[in-house]
């Protein structure tokens, strides 16, 4: 029981424990205001997180750089609809297609022609921020009609995004521990050659990975969004680095085959924590770029050596 | 393995077609001394796709160097200003303190096993948000003429960064196809075990291409700030996938086991002019970003495309 969840307990008691530290240095941390608010802030990236770890799941060397692009693109569309008076579910409609659309170019990509999609959605991600820029002109979407904002929309006392993003969330573990689909990411990640000879497509499986990472930043850019009313066109770009680390922070191996849903949950969870943190232990603003750094840092370290110690001498040149 | 030979031909051709229509749309184009400031503008990019090249050759990837860069600069513009320290000194200190984060990319790479990409991204990370950190945003200027000519003067016409640059590409142009460490290189980007079980000291090999990718970006940043007059931790921000993308279009194969100096020094011109023809054309800075974005997607397919149908040659 405590091996196959060790990793899940551990975040629980840090999760918990930093909570405890920033109360006792700020008594305002534990109030119900902050505690939705990091539940807010999460629920619109963990569904981002999940689809970047069943990419990374897929095998070495496979990872989606271009979600926070993605996940842009999505938001200021998405707005844009709103404001010329489209209906809402027309506008989350859009908001999930553009996903599946720029999902199912990266898969493409790579799929057809065999390249690392770290490669691939490094590509799309400086031509998708370019594109932005252009689009937007770098401007301000302002003045949303009120149906916009249905994130906000109080549901027994929470927003509709943390309902939507936890639901979501949970409904993926259910669906990756049961769905054939799902097992073949986990197959081709932790040995692509006998995932083949077991007739497995594994060009499929990054070809849906990706689609499926696409739609979760499509669709969480528009959740993102409709909390505010001013959508600026830089919203998801420092996405991908907390995505991956919360991925990765979450039991997800960087070298594949190994990940679990409720891990994403609760890494994303404490990434969202940590940056509630540092803002009510009053450390500069300035410093936060470099704290997110090091966590990121310490995240890839600290997984490489533990799958080193467990499949010892493998990786040894 | 790839028909380097012909790779440098196209590239040369695209070079010059490139030159041709730059020329139509803006005639000041055409002008040795135009020339001259727009290769000045992209000599930091050359310079750092020279070790850029040596990495990707053994299969790796240094995502960090413009984090490196921008820290470098930082850190310079720090000890100049606030501990009085002589601005040449302090150069030389930002680039071994460039070569000190190269050392740390290749212990997480070549000693812990740590797969480049994600290992350099996370350094990318800490070294930007250490320069954020230490320059508050606010960056450093003021510097002493003497260390601003190294950015904007020139020996006999030739901006200074070009010459070194210059100087740096025939160094490593030898380096990598007549010495034995060039072999190696591709030795490892080739079959990495298999060079392991040869005697290649493969740990060694790549502990120095991440230490040299650290001291020219340490390098690179010093230029930077001599030619801009400033020291920021926002030095070069735009330009950190141009760096793999000149390597890329180039010839160098992003899995590994083939590239050449000649190359990416094409690779860094072509992005270069077409970057500046798209200023002078006034296209917007955006789409430059995209363009680049393009070129890196389209030369990896054209490149795999070509090397899957035509019989294969080795370099």
């Amino acid at each position: 029981m405590i091996s196959k969840w060790g990793r899940e307990i551990v975040l629980l008691i840090t999760i918990v424990g930093l909570g405890v530290i920033a109360q006792t240095v700020n008594p305002n941390f534990v109030s119900f205001r902050n505690i939705s608010s990091i539940l807010g802030n999460t629920s619109v990236m963990v569904l981002v997180v999940i689809g970047e770890s069943l990419v990374i799941i897929n095998g070495f060397g496979n990872a989606d750089l271009s979600v926070g692009s993605i996940y842009t693109i999505s938001a200021v569309t998405s707005a844009q609809l709103a404001f010329i008076g489209t209906p809402m579910f027309l506008v989350v409609l859009w908001s999930i297609g553009v996903g599946l659309a720029l999902g199912a170019l990266n898969g493409f990509i790579t799929a057809k022609f065999s390249i690392p999609s770290l490669i691939t959605t490094l590509g799309t991600m400086i031509g998708l921020e370019g594109f932005i820029l252009w689009w937007t002109n770098g401007m301000w979407i302002e003045n949303l009609p009120n149906a916009w904002q249905i994130s906000n929309y109080q549901v027994g006392g929470l927003s509709l995004a943390i309902w939507i993003g936890f639901g979501a969330s949970i409904l993926m573990i259910f669906l990756v521990r049961n769905m054939p689909l799902f097992r073949k990411f986990y197959a081709c990640g932790t040995n692509a050659e006998a995932a083949v000879f077991a007739g497995i497509n594994v060009n499929k499986t990054i070809f849906y990975a990706l689609l499926l990472s696409g739609m979760f930043s499509g669709f969480s850019g528009f959740l993102s969004a409709s909390r505010f009313f001013v959508i600026s066109s830089n919203i998801g770009s420092d996405l991908v680095l907390p995505v991956i680390a919360a991925a990765i922070i979450g039991g997800t191996s960087i070298l594949g085959g190994r990940g679990k849903m409720e891990g994403n949950i609760l890494g994303a969870l404490l990434l969202t924590e940590i940056a509630s943190v540092t803002i009510f232990l009053g450390i500069p603003a300035t410093w936060s770029e470099a704290i997110e750094g090091l966590i990121i840092l310490i995240a890839i370290i600290s997984d490489v050596l533990r799958e080193n110690r467990r499949k010892r001498g493998v990786l040894k040149v | 393995m790839r028909n380097i030979k012909k790779i440098e031909f196209i590239l040369l051709g695209i070079l010059i077609i490139v030159i041709i229509i730059m020329s139509f749309l803006s005639k000041a184009f055409l002008n040795v001394l135009t020339l001259f400031q727009i290769l000045q503008l992209s000599a930091e990019l050359g310079i750092m796709s020279i070790p850029m090249t040596l990495i990707i050759i053994t299969g790796g990837i240094d995502l960090s160097i413009t984090s490196t860069l921008a820290l470098s600069g930082v850190i310079m513009g720090y000890l100049w200003k606030f501990w009085g320290v002589n601005i040449w000194i302090a150069a030389i200190l930002a680039i071994i303190l460039g070569g000190i984060a190269g050392l740390f990319n290749g212990t997480l790479v070549a000693k812990l096993r740590i797969p480049a990409l994600l290992a350099t991204l996370g350094t990318w990370a800490a070294y930007a948000g250490l320069a954020v950190g230490i320059d508050r945003g606010k960056g450093v200027s003021g510097f002493p003429q003497s260390f601003l000519n190294l950015g904007e003067g020139s020996f006999v016409g030739i901006p200074y960064s070009l010459l070194i640059w210059a100087i740096i590409a025939i160094i490593f142009y030898i380096v990598v196809s007549k010495t034995s460490f060039g072999r190696y290189l591709f030795a490892i980007g080739n079959n990495e075990k298999g060079a392991f079980y040869s005697g290649v000291p493969v740990q060694k090999v790549e502990m120095t291409i991440y230490i040299l990718a650290g001291l020219l970006a340490g390098l690179a940043g010093v230029i930077y700030a001599s030619r801009t007059a400033t020291a920021t931790s926002s030095a070069f921000s735009s330009g950190a996938l141009n760096v793999v993308a000149a390597s890329v279009l180039g010839g160098t194969d992003v899995k590994g086991g083939s590239g050449t100096i000649l190359g990416t020094v094409l690779g860094v011109l072509i992005i270069a002019l077409i970057d500046a023809g798209l200023t002078l054309a006034n296209v917007q800075a955006t789409v430059q970003e995209i363009v680049v974005g393009t070129i890196l997607i389209s030369s990896i397919i054209f490149y795999e495309y070509v090397g899957k149908s035509k019989v294969k040659t080795t370099v």
